[in-house]
């Protein structure tokens, strides 16, 4: 996983929308596709202000950072036939971590999960997070989705008869 | 006393802009990448058309991430707004003259024409793969447009079409 500009014992220095500073391994934070760029490109020096990021999502995204990370790096030299078995049992335990994880966040705290990941390119997280919310999605009729995620919508009655229609029509 | 009013108005204009504001943020409307990503995970097509009626921007969102339409009954839907709303299509299965038209019921020069469509889609569908017709109409001339068209086409399905000879150059 390591480009030669990683080192183990390195920090980068994240500052949230908020002006809170985290404090992240330069190896956790390759998780993020937006941070590996610059650290590639040289460019962490000082403070990197995330934006986009407010800090108790940034404190969630790291927590999910440092978990998958410490998954990586836990390495025993074990028989083959040993190292397999593990192999399975932590990605056995990786899930439950990660559904109890999400399941925990309420409705708000996922969405912004979901645009922070989405902004700092942690691939999956961003997937963990959009498929919690399609699955909050699914079987719901719009108005139900509407209030779910307070949405208002902006068709005129006669656009959304024409979709409506097209719909079980056309696509079905 | 005028002046503890206006400064009563003013705090009052600044809580309504509050308000405002945190409405707005509940209110937010997420990006439509960040959309895509959610309807990636929408697979079935029950949950698909839910979340296309939500709001425009949600069905500006779902349609990106269709890449194969169905098109069961050629005479319900305008061409225009289907390709106004799919833009990403790779793959299409449309559906001409209902199905008694095998029972000998109808005119052999009834409708379901190809022509306009194949038209658009080779306008509009640059990428497209894989195309499925049944009971429609197609001339020589859609086809020989359809064969020189598109950048990766691959698949051409026809099921009880008419309309076509052997020529084929």
């Amino acid at each position: 996983m390591s480009t030669p500009s990683v080192s183990v014992n390195r920090v980068l220095k994240l500052k949230s929308s908020d002006g809170e500073i985290f404090e992240v391994k330069q190896t956790v934070a390759v998780q993020s596709g937006v941070l590996k760029q610059m650290m590639e490109d040289g460019c962490t020096e000082g403070e990197i202000p995330l934006n986009n990021v407010d800090s108790p999502t940034l404190a969630k995204i790291i927590e999910w950072c440092n978990k998958h990370h410490d998954n990586d790096v836990e390495g025993r030299v074990l028989s083959e036939e040993r190292e397999k078995e593990k192999e399975k049992e932590k990605a056995a335990d990786m899930k439950k971590w990660e559904s109890e994880f999400i399941d925990a966040l309420n409705r708000d705290e996922i969405y912004f999960l979901l645009t922070g990941s989405n902004y700092m390119d942690i691939k999956e997280l961003l997937d963990c997070a959009a498929q919690k919310v399609a699955d909050m999605v699914k079987g719901k009729t719009p108005e139900a989705i509407r209030e779910m995620f307070n949405i208002q919508s902006d068709f005129t009655e006669e656009e959304e008869e024409a979709i409506r229609k097209e719909n079980q029509w056309a696509f079905d | 006393m005028n002046v503890v009013r206006k400064i009563d108005h003013h705090k009052e204009l600044i809580s309504n802009v509050r308000v405002a504001f945190a409405l707005a943020l509940l209110a937010r409307i997420p990006s439509r990448e960040v959309l895509e990503n959610v309807f990636r995970f929408l697979t079935s097509r029950h949950n698909q058309n839910a979340a296309s009626l939500v709001c425009k921007s949600w069905c500006r969102a779902e349609a990106l991430t269709q890449s194969k339409l169905f098109i069961g009954n050629y005479y319900t839907v305008s061409l225009t707004r289907v390709i106004g709303r799919f833009s990403q299509v790779r793959s299409v299965v449309l559906k001409g003259k209902p199905r008694f038209v095998d029972l000998n019921l109808m005119p052999p020069t009834w409708g379901a024409l190809f022509g306009l469509w194949a038209l658009s889609m080779t306008k509009f569908y640059l990428w497209l793969e894989k195309v499925c017709l049944k009971h429609m109409s197609v001339t020589d001339g859609d086809l020989a447009l359809f064969a020189e068209s598109f950048l990766g086409f691959k698949e051409l399905m026809l099921v009880c079409c008419d309309g076509f000879g052997t020529s084929g150059d």
